[in-house]
């Protein structure tokens, strides 16, 4: 009975909320109906009601307004939370609503403290937007230092597109247009648990990417936390993590004042010490936030719980969380903001490996370059079979054109009802006459038919030329699948229509419309024997020429430009000659127009897109390569080196794997899968690949130079000597000399060392590690003066250097050896004081460190620095320097303690 | 000074030097909150008042003195500690010990109905302990240091509808007393 006369807090209130949902007058009604006759339960929730419409708000709003709970999640992250009903909310736009007479409001999609964020279709470039505007009392105005992040321009960073103002009956109301982002926040990720390890790293690397831009752009972040991260999927399965909310952290909301001392900033748990002490944002106090995410990342939890006082994590030393990430977090975490890394760029070269005896490797990665990548592609899964019905609606142009752009939408449908289905995707395609007659020319309409997907777009002319600007629209949600530009001549028009339906198999993974293309009878010989050149690396202006021909004899075929474009990248490569990659690029687009979905036009296309660090097209292209083609270990190769250079080792191993299973006589498989062993440490395992690769191309320099340095790396001299005089005969470069004079220099051959440095020189510009090895072995030859040379040289290539990177810390500790060398004893230990606090673990910096501190006699610091780090122990040996240390009881006592063998 | 456990403990039993006492320890850093809050919303500075309180607490409380229930305690005494702050304020009397308030009358509501408003909460309010002592520190933490629905009843330990309910009910007890007794509000409902 008690119950009975207190209904349950639950029921009552949610019953008055949602009666006070309903408009005044059908309240009561509402509640007769949901109460049901329980006369108990409506009196109260009646009476509840009464009592709300008469206090009209009173007291509802705290006497300050307090700090609204929802900017927590600040505007960003916002795109993804659903929106709050607030009764009685203010609402400066409206669904339905057009602004600026281009605008249409679809939907709100969120609010927060400071803002609106709405989903809207942009109907000028027919695009779904996100738009955002401050809310009433904030401020109707957007500050200059927005304007800034409009700036960036990165896949990392949400971008914004302009801005805006609205007439309105509230008055002009500023508003953003920016990138509709669909997905989750890094924060609703991480709090379903830890990611995996590559999973993790592939989004940290693209933090650090984004923030990078941004700083290098001068804009700073100032609340960057996982909510502001949005985790979204792209066409073809890849993630991206999205940086949001650039620069509104400061610039939206009040005029800053100055920060008074003890006022906190930002969100607490990503708030570096200096900001707590009332410092500005800074990059640097972005980095130590994007250290928090880091470690949430690493670790599935924040370095700090909050209950840790700011106060307390200037001291407390973070828990390790992996070897692999501890080094990165401390640099960005460090209390100290100097002693940070300064922006996300940096961080983001603390993820690239040791550069310790680059020289070595640098041989063997010459196919390889090694760079940290922006982009990142996770494993794609299997969707399930969609049933996909297709219009092509009608393509726009102007008036002049509209016959053609007629003709163009006739000639692709007819190509596209060719497409056939696979196992994955059922297409039917929505018959022509069914689209003219009713006249379906929208989404909307193409929705009416039962579309699924759309495929639409623009014919426009400029000049002589057209450009094709094609949509491949998922008509459900209006979300671009693919989209896709190109710029015809009136002469190549005719392969628009083939090439749309390629765009549509790319799109839908379809069979290529042109399976198991080939060249006509005219052209095939010289195709082939010009592909057979490329294949082996050799004879590349032949290549060109009979590629040429072969365009010439069939200039319809997508392939034979494809072919052209291997053999004119392959030029590129060779003598890096920006003419060469242009004409590549332009015949990668002669086969892309002609039909984009073959995989031989992946193949070269993605190497394109590669070079520019397009490293997700590029791996989406080899991706559909291999699906078009299963068998085809070029695609698997090149797959290998995208992850390569994406950090996923594991994945760059097996791909490689399979292309030597596929072509296990093709030399470039073995010199890849060798570099990737090198890579890893594996040195072992990588002799035997390079051996492989010297035995099917022995004529390349590159075998022998690859094969020298891995050997080089196991202690196997005399060997590696052997291997670089071969390289060395077969291709007198810089590089190759210098490599070999490393050998010598350890072989403790110095006199014959300077020979090959100073050939070196003679055949290519001097870099400061060359002066560095050649002043080294004139020491070992006690040619003082000639040594001095070198080391002056040395300084001043390291201070030119320091100009373009002045963080370089490795060339900071290069510095001071020189100046140490050079008798410039106050320089050098200022220089490496200074590089020790910043980098003190870096093992080059280190062993640079060690260098200079004997030198200068300093042996204590050698001690001590030693002591920290036993690691370096091992790599002494190659400087016959040390010779003083090594007798020092003390130094020997390290040795055997660190079971290091002299 | 007292262990601010054992204070809190008094403070719950009615002891109002406890109170006093507790004032005196949390009076600088909520002054830091006061002030926080007054200035509105910061954007990116998005410390939530719920937040600071618990930095607050925990930076006065050792740590293996943390309990939920004492937790609850201090945002019952920070509510309180609030409501004293900026009632003084309102009435231009600032205490000894809240000084340094520079610029704080530019902070305050410039609308005086909303100053009469909090002054007339805040008599009521003293009647309202008296019969209602948990309605009164609803309102402390809900109109005085401007915390949401889950944080309140987060404070108090309680139900999110009971919270609610609590509200409505303790709303209703002063809208009614402050219309009968001044006026102000009237909306001749």
């Amino acid at each position: 009975m008690e119950n009975k006369a207190r209904p349950d807090d639950e029921v009552l209130m949610s019953l008055v909320e949602q009666a006070l949902a309903q408009p005044v007058d059908q309240r009561r009604a509402y509640l007769e109906r949901a109460c049901a006759g329980n006369s108990e339960l409506f009196e109260q929730a009646w009476k509840y009601v009464r009592w709300d419409e008469r206090m009209q708000g009173f007291l509802i709003e705290p006497l300050f307004r307090p700090p609204n709970p929802d900017t927590h999640q600040s505007l960003g992250t916002l795109l993804m939370t659903p929106a709050q009903s607030t009764s009685g909310a203010e609402q400066p736009f409206e669904s339905g609503q057009r602004l600026d007479n281009r605008f249409r409001i679809v939907r709100e999609l969120a609010r927060g403290g400071m803002g609106i964020v709405y989903e809207a279709m942009d109907e000028k470039l027919d695009r779904r937007i996100a738009i955002k505007c401050a809310r009433k009392g904030f401020r109707k105005r957007l500050p200059p230092e927005v304007r800034n992040a409009r700036e960036i321009s990165h896949p990392n960073v949400c971008k914004i597109f302009e801005f805006h103002t609205a007439d309105t009956h509230q008055g002009p109301i500023d508003f953003i247009t920016m990138e509709f982002l669909e997905g989750e926040t890094l924060a609703e990720s991480l709090r379903r648990g830890r990611l995996p390890e590559a999973e993790a790293r592939a989004i940290a690397l693209q933090l650090c990417a984004g923030l990078g831009e941004a700083h290098r752009n001068r804009v700073v972040h100032g609340d960057l936390k996982s909510n502001n991260i949005i985790l979204t999927p792209t066409a073809d399965g890849t993630v991206r993590a999205v940086i949001t909310d650039f620069g509104l952290a400061r610039g939206l909301g009040s005029a800053s004042k100055t920060t008074q001392s003890g006022e906190a900033g930002g969100t607490p748990d990503y708030m570096a010490p200096e900001l707590w002490r009332g410092e500005k944002a800074s990059p640097a106090s972005d980095v130590y936030a994007l250290g928090v995410i880091l470690y949430e990342l690493a670790a599935g939890r924040r370095p700090y719980a909050p209950a840790v006082p700011w106060q307390d994590r200037l001291i407390r030393n973070l828990a390790p969380v992996d070897r692999k990430w501890d080094r990165i977090l401390t640099r960005c975490l460090d209390p100290e903001p100097a002693r940070r890394c300064q922006t996300g760029n940096e961080v983001m070269q603390a993820f690239a490996p040791s550069r310790s005896r680059l020289w070595f490797m640098a041989a063997a990665a010459a196919i390889l370059l090694v760079m940290v990548s922006t982009l990142v592609t996770l494993q794609r899964a299997k969707p399930p079979r969609q049933m996909v019905r297709l219009a092509v609606l009608p393509f726009e142009s102007s008036q002049d054109i509209a016959p053609l752009a007629a003709h163009l939408t006739q000639d692709a449908a007819v190509q596209i009802a060719r497409l056939k289905s696979s196992s994955q995707t059922s297409l039917a395609v929505i018959p022509r006459s069914e689209i003219s007659n009713r006249k379906v020319d929208t989404l909307e309409k193409a929705r009416t038919l039962g579309a699924t997907h759309a495929l639409h777009g623009t014919l426009e002319k400029q000049n002589q030329d057209f450009t094709l600007h094609a949509y491949f629209t998922d008509a459900r949600s209006g979300g671009n699948a693919k989209e896709w530009q190109i710029r015809y001549k009136a002469s190549e028009l005719r392969y628009a229509p083939v090439a749309l339906a390629g765009m549509v198999t790319n799109a839908l993974r379809l069979p290529s419309s042109m399976a198991n293309a080939t060249v006509n009878a005219a052209a095939r010989q010289d195709y082939l024997t010009g592909l057979s050149y490329v294949h082996g690396d050799t004879h590349v202006d032949d290549a060109i020429h009979l590629l040429e021909r072969a365009v010439a004899a069939n200039p319809d075929s997508p392939l034979t430009y494809a072919g052209l474009a291997e053999a004119q990248w392959l030029k590129y490569f060779f003598t890096r000659e920006t003419v060469w990659r242009e004409r590549a690029q332009e015949s990668v687009r002669q086969a892309e127009l002609r039909n984009p979905d073959l995989p031989e036009v992946h193949l070269v296309s993605g190497l394109i897109k590669a070079d520019s660090s397009f490293l997700e097209l590029a791996e989406a292209d080899y991706q559909r390569a291999i699906e078009l083609q299963p068998n085809n270990g070029d695609a698997y190769r090149r797959l290998s080196g995208i992850y390569n250079r994406n950090h996923q080792p594991n994945e760059a191993l097996a791909a490689i794997q399979k292309a030597v299973q596929l072509q296990p006589g093709y030399f470039k498989n073995h010199q890849q899968l060798g570099t990737l062993y090198i890579l890893r440490g594996d040195y072992r395992d990588a002799v035997p690949e390079f051996q492989k690769m010297v035995d099917l191309a022995p004529h390349l320099a590159q075998s022998h130079s690859a094969l020298g340095a891995a050997l080089g790396y196991l202690g196997r001299l005399p060997e590696a000597e052997n291997e670089l005089r071969a390289a060395v005969h077969l291709e007198d470069s810089s590089h190759n000399e210098e490599t070999l004079g490393a050998i010598l220099m350890d072989l403790g051959k110095p006199g014959e060392a300077i020979s090959c440095f100073l050939q070196a020189l003679a055949v290519g510009p001097g870099s400061a590690d060359l002066w560095l090895d050649l002043g080294l072995s004139y020491g070992r030859e006690s040619r003082e003066s000639d040594a001095k040379a070198a080391f002056r040289s040395g300084l001043a290539a390291t201070e030119k250097d320091l100009i373009e990177d002045p963080r370089d810390q490795g060339a900071r500790a290069r510095l001071a050896y020189f100046a140490a060398r050079l008798g410039e004893l106050q320089r050098a230990e200022f220089e490496i004081a200074q590089t020790l606090q910043v980098s003190g673990d870096d093992s080059d910096v280190c062993l640079m460190a060690v260098l200079t501190y004997e030198q200068l006699g300093r042996r204590e610091q050698t001690l001590a620095l030693l002591t920290r780090l036993p690691a370096v122990l091992g790599q002494l040996n190659r400087y016959p320097e040390l010779a003083d240390l090594r007798r020092d009881p003390r130094f020997l006592q390290l040795l055997s303690s660190n079971h290091v063998q002299q | 000074m007292g262990d601010i456990t054992q204070l809190l403990h008094r403070w719950r039993d009615g002891d109002r030097e406890a109170e006093n006492e507790l004032f005196g320890l949390v009076v600088p850093d909520l002054r830091r909150l006061a002030q926080y809050m007054m200035k509105g919303e910061r954007p990116g500075h998005s410390l939530q008042a719920t937040e600071l309180v618990d930095q607050i607490y925990l930076k006065l409380v050792a740590a293996k003195n943390q309990d939920w229930q004492n937790r609850r305690h201090f945002f019952a005494i920070a509510g309180r500690a609030m409501r004293r702050y900026l009632i003084d304020h309102a009435r231009g009397l600032p205490d000894a010990e809240f000084v340094a308030l520079e610029g704080l009358e530019n902070l305050l509501p410039s609308d005086s109905a909303k100053v009469d408003q909090a002054l007339t909460v805040d008599r009521l309010l003293n009647e309202l302990a008296e019969i209602q002592p948990d309605w009164c520190t609803l309102v402390e933490v809900k109109y005085f240091l401007g915390l949401t629905d889950d944080e309140a009843a987060d404070a108090l330990g309680i139900k999110l509808r009971s919270m609610q309910r609590m509200w409505r009910d303790a709303r209703q007890w002063l809208f009614e007393h402050s219309e009968s007794g001044h006026g102000k509000q009237s909306t001749a409902g």
